[in-house]
């Protein structure tokens, strides 16, 4: 089987995944095989356009009601060290009365009980918070997967996964209010946001793994942006959501390498665009009102990118992108419009501008859809390209070249 | 729907049902019904099973939240997974035969009586395609194209990399052009 034409139909439908839009620059690049990479994608959004198949109204009406009637109660849980200790304090007192008996059983005795919580530890350990006895056997053993991680991407992933337990961690921490334990767990929670940010930088063919911290920071971001609101707490917090930021805005960098040509780029910044404005739209309900600000900002300069790309696609494929790019800015209307309630009128800015930003493309996307050639424009901001933040690109094919800048807005992480 | 569920995100949800709030758990699973009983009622063929096989589902999720992490995978994901294993437990007790009373592809209300006859019909052999293709092409093509998970996450319900789903979705798509084909010789 060509590898060329597995990869080939898999972008293409994660194009359309993204957008709904019809296969665009991959034909020619597939060759001789563009008739059957057609078929096949013709065959999937067939498949995706199968109808939407929900359960009964009865059923959806008494749906949530039946189903929390059947939870069985979950007894709150017993510290999992709290176990260990007690399991611990029961041997020493039968290792205590057998001693006065005799030592050959207690030799034996001993020796299970060693290797007994030597895994007990392990286990209870991996609850434990950092302000527990047995944290840092926690933090050894994790410590060891990353010596022990086979590869570089491995590596990255591992300290992906550990930011996202450190960030539990400091959810759970929160809740008994502040102390010193949060910002030392902030502290090595940006420590694994900053190795994976490395690892994508420094990694050629960590697509896979950028974007999914993509996604990934974009989530911690809004919990992180919970967890100030609700706690108050702001030590290290902010520091980890600039982390988070400039994570974001590298791995973006990598993604947008991947994307070879003008028009998938433009497709890959309207779904940054989407994002940001989702973002935006929840920081603007939990009253994050300086994030949401920040998120509109970003919001805006991906949609100038975007419709700056637009202008540099090939004929082939500019009206198509036009047309995608219409559609989701008409649907990111409904979105600001949203936000306008939730931002309070002093406020108003950044969503002003991103209002007049996205009404510009649409009018600029909506000439191209006519057949008008796109107004030459300004280049937007490159976030991902400022001075002072790592390499947006590294290893990858270069993103397509943008014309010089005249805007300066910073972004948070990106300054 | 509960007020203020919209604003509220996932992970908030997910973190409160993990500690035993049995609301938030609600909340996650009014989010995820549709899309779930979406994916049970394309492998199954039939909705009173579906409906039965959704509710096993969020049983199951609720027992085994306690030992979620969070970072191990995003929650849905790891719902769609269990999905999958609640599906393969299924199988192993009966064998799901495809019916013209069951399918699924079959439905359109909102089209005209010709434009539905025809979609009819080509839906009909897209889902008798569809039936005959291996559970695992089946799996790829529904979790991809019906229930419109990325590879990643494909690949996290199926336990393969993102790399082997796209692979295994060539194959799905080629196998299932292949049965359509063999299809229009045979009439």
């Amino acid at each position: 089987m060509s590898k060329e034409i597995v990869d080939l139909l898999a972008d293409c439908l994660e194009i359309n995944d993204k957008k709904g839009a019809a296969p665009l620059d991959y034909r020619q690049q597939a060759g001789e095989r563009s008739a059957e990479l057609e078929e096949l994608v013709r065959l999937a959004e067939t498949l995706k356009a199968s109808p939407q198949v929900t359960p009964t109204a009865h059923f959806r009406a008494q749906a949530r009601r039946r189903l929390l009637a059947r939870l069985p109660e979950r007894a709150a849980q017993p510290s999992r060290l709290r176990e260990a200790l007690t399991a611990l304090h029961q041997l020493s007192a039968l290792f205590a009365y057998k001693r006065r008996f005799s030592l050959a059983p207690l030799l034996l005795l001993a020796i299970t009980t060693v290797l007994l919580l030597s895994v007990g530890v392990v286990h209870a350990s991996a609850s434990s918070l950092p302000a527990d006895t047995l944290y840092p056997v926690k933090t050894t053993l994790e410590e060891m997967q990353l010596a022990l991680a086979p590869n570089k991407i491995r590596y990255g992933e591992l300290h992906l996964k550990f930011a996202g337990r450190r960030l539990e961690e400091i959810g759970i921490l929160s809740q008994y209010g502040p102390g010193e334990a949060i910002p030392m767990t902030v502290a090595y929670y940006v420590n694994h946001i900053e190795a994976v940010q490395t690892v994508v930088t420094e990694t050629p063919g960590a697509t896979d793994l950028a974007e999914t911290f993509n996604h990934v920071s974009s989530q911690q971001e809004i919990v992180l942006a919970h967890l100030q609101q609700s706690t108050g707490a702001t030590v290290g917090v902010d520091e980890a959501l600039i982390a988070v930021a400039r994570g974001r805005s590298v791995a973006r960098g990598v993604m947008l390498g991947r994307a070879r040509q003008p028009a998938a780029q433009a497709q890959l910044r309207l779904q940054f665009a989407t994002d940001r404005l989702a973002a935006a739209n929840t920081f603007a309900a939990i009253g994050q009102v300086e994030l949401a600000d920040l998120a509109l900002i970003d919001y805006s300069l991906q949609v100038e990118a975007a419709v700056y790309l637009v202008g540099q696609a090939d004929q082939d494929h500019r009206q198509e992108l036009a047309g995608l790019m219409a559609q989701t800015l008409t649907n990111h209307e409904t979105v600001l419009a949203q936000v306008g309630t939730r931002v309070p009128n002093h406020s108003q800015l950044a969503l002003q501008h991103a209002r007049e930003v996205s009404a510009h493309g649409r009018a600029v996307v909506e000439a191209v859809k006519q057949g008008a050639s796109p107004p030459p424009r300004q280049q937007p901001g490159r976030p991902e390209n400022r001075p002072g933040n790592a390499p947006a690109n590294p290893g990858h094919r270069p993103v397509t070249p943008e014309p010089p800048g005249s805007r300066k807005i910073i972004i948070l992480g990106e300054a | 729907m509960p007020a203020g569920y919209q604003d509220m995100p996932e992970a908030k949800l997910v973190t409160r049902a993990i500690q035993g709030n049995k609301e938030a758990f609600g909340d996650l699973y009014e989010m995820y019904l549709n899309p779930i009983f979406r994916y049970i009622y394309y492998r199954v063929h039939n909705n009173a099973d579906a409906e039965d096989l959704t509710e096993t589902v969020f049983l199951k999720a609720w027992e085994a939240l306690p030992a979620y992490q969070i970072s191990e995978a995003p929650f849905k994901a790891w719902l769609y997974r269990i999905a999958h294993n609640v599906i393969i437990d299924q199988y192993r007790l009966f064998r799901y035969e495809s019916s013209l009373e069951s399918q699924p592809f079959l439905y359109d209300d909102e089209l005209g009586p010709e434009e539905k006859a025809t979609s009819q019909e080509n839906n009909e052999r897209l889902f008798e395609a569809f039936s005959q293709l291996e559970p695992a092409y089946q799996e790829v093509l529904s979790l991809r194209f019906i229930s419109g998970l990325s590879h990643a996450e494909t690949g996290s319900v199926m336990a393969r990399s993102a790399g082997a789903v796209r692979v295994l979705q060539h194959r799905a798509l080629h196998a299932l052009r292949n049965c359509l084909e063999k299809q229009t010789k045979q009439k």
